[in-house]
């Protein structure tokens, strides 16, 4: 799982104490990702000036043959009619709608777990909107793990700051990582559980 | 497993590992969310093996992920029952070189051990050669 699937499903959680509706937005035709990314904004400006108080998560899913979709999931029911009119208005084509129990919520995360296409590298796969609540960022997630609590300790031994030399910092928490698993040494601490920079240097290396 | 079996499944197509296992590290791994402090656990085995990789002993970390009902580290402890030393066929959902580094993840199957019968190298101690 990674940190940004760990965020939606902490936001789904947080809206999904709520009634839910899952929406779906396609084209009749094929359109390209960055076409549909206009019509997307454009389309949720419009929801948002007829619903203001309207709270959800959008999620984007390449499709195998349709091309780029986008799901949402809402708190509040907004008439179909309205939101069809809406969608023909903002070039969009078919809208599907149905409601959701709360427990669901995070079923669009199923998506996030699919390999991302390349020409969505560096898009933001999916995003809250609405005014009034404060969805999950990835920013807000810590993870725990056996790479991260060694990478916590290796920057207290050595000081790191920023982000520098990320690649090369990995490779020294990887080789800890595996000299850890293999002699069994208690998690950020060297052989008898000192701390690593008390540990001979030879120690550290694989 | 014998060899037959094994080259029997890597025939069939299932994706094989096989190494030395040389350790495992078993922990409650998540996300945790630093504003409502919620988490999202699961338990997971790390499992370090030794194999020939392109011609050279390479180091590599197999995942292991436990269903929702292992709810604890000692319980996915126990079903560790691995010899440090040992050869076995660990089956492979998927498998990847990052920065140099080999990992993997586990299948649903168990690693099995293997029986290999090795060629000697020489005569045991005491004993004349063959030839």
């Amino acid at each position: 799982m990674t940190k940004s699937k760990a965020a939606f499903l902490f936001a789904s959680q947080r809206l999904g104490k709520q009634r839910l509706y899952l929406w779906t937005f396609t084209f009749r035709e094929l359109l390209a990702v960055k076409e549909t990314r206009k019509r997307w904004n454009h389309l949720l400006t419009l929801l948002l000036r007829q619903w203001p108080n309207l709270q959800g998560l959008r999620v984007f899913e390449l499709h195998q043959e349709h091309g780029l979709h986008v799901h949402l999931v809402t708190n509040q029911f907004i008439g179909v009619n309205r939101a069809r009119e809406l969608a023909m208005k903002a070039g969009w084509g078919r809208i599907h709608v149905a409601r959701m129990p709360s427990e669901h919520a995070g079923y669009l995360a199923k998506y996030l777990s699919k390999e991302r296409p390349e020409c969505l590298y560096r898009w933001r796969l999916w995003a809250g909107f609405g005014k009034t609540w404060d969805w999950t960022k990835v920013k807000d997630v810590v993870r725990e793990s056996l790479l991260s609590r060694i990478y916590r300790a290796c920057k207290q031994w050595k000081n790191w700051t920023g982000r520098g030399q990320f690649f090369e910092r990995m490779d020294l928490v990887r080789q800890i990582a595996i000299l850890t698993t293999e002699h069994g040494w208690p998690i950020g601490c060297g052989p008898g559980g000192m701390p690593y920079d008390k540990c001979a240097h030879d120690f550290l290396v694989v | 497993m014998t060899t037959e079996e094994l080259l029997r499944h890597v025939l069939q197509g299932f994706l094989v590992l096989v190494g030395d296992y040389r350790g495992s590290h078993t922990e409650m791994a998540g996300y945790v969310n630093k504003k409502t402090g919620q988490a999202i656990q699961y338990v997971r085995g790390i499992h370090l093996v030794e194999c020939f990789f392109y011609g050279r002993v390479d180091r590599v970390l197999l995942y292991e992920y436990f269903p929702e009902t292992v709810g604890s580290v000692e319980e996915a402890e126990a079903t560790f029952t691995y010899e440090r030393g040992r050869k076995y066929a660990f089956y492979l959902e998927w498998f990847k070189r990052e920065r140099g580094q080999l990992i993997g993840r586990l299948a649903g199957w168990d690693p099995e051990p293997l029986e290999i019968a090795e060629e000697a190298g020489c005569s045991p101690r005491g004993e004349r050669p063959p030839f």
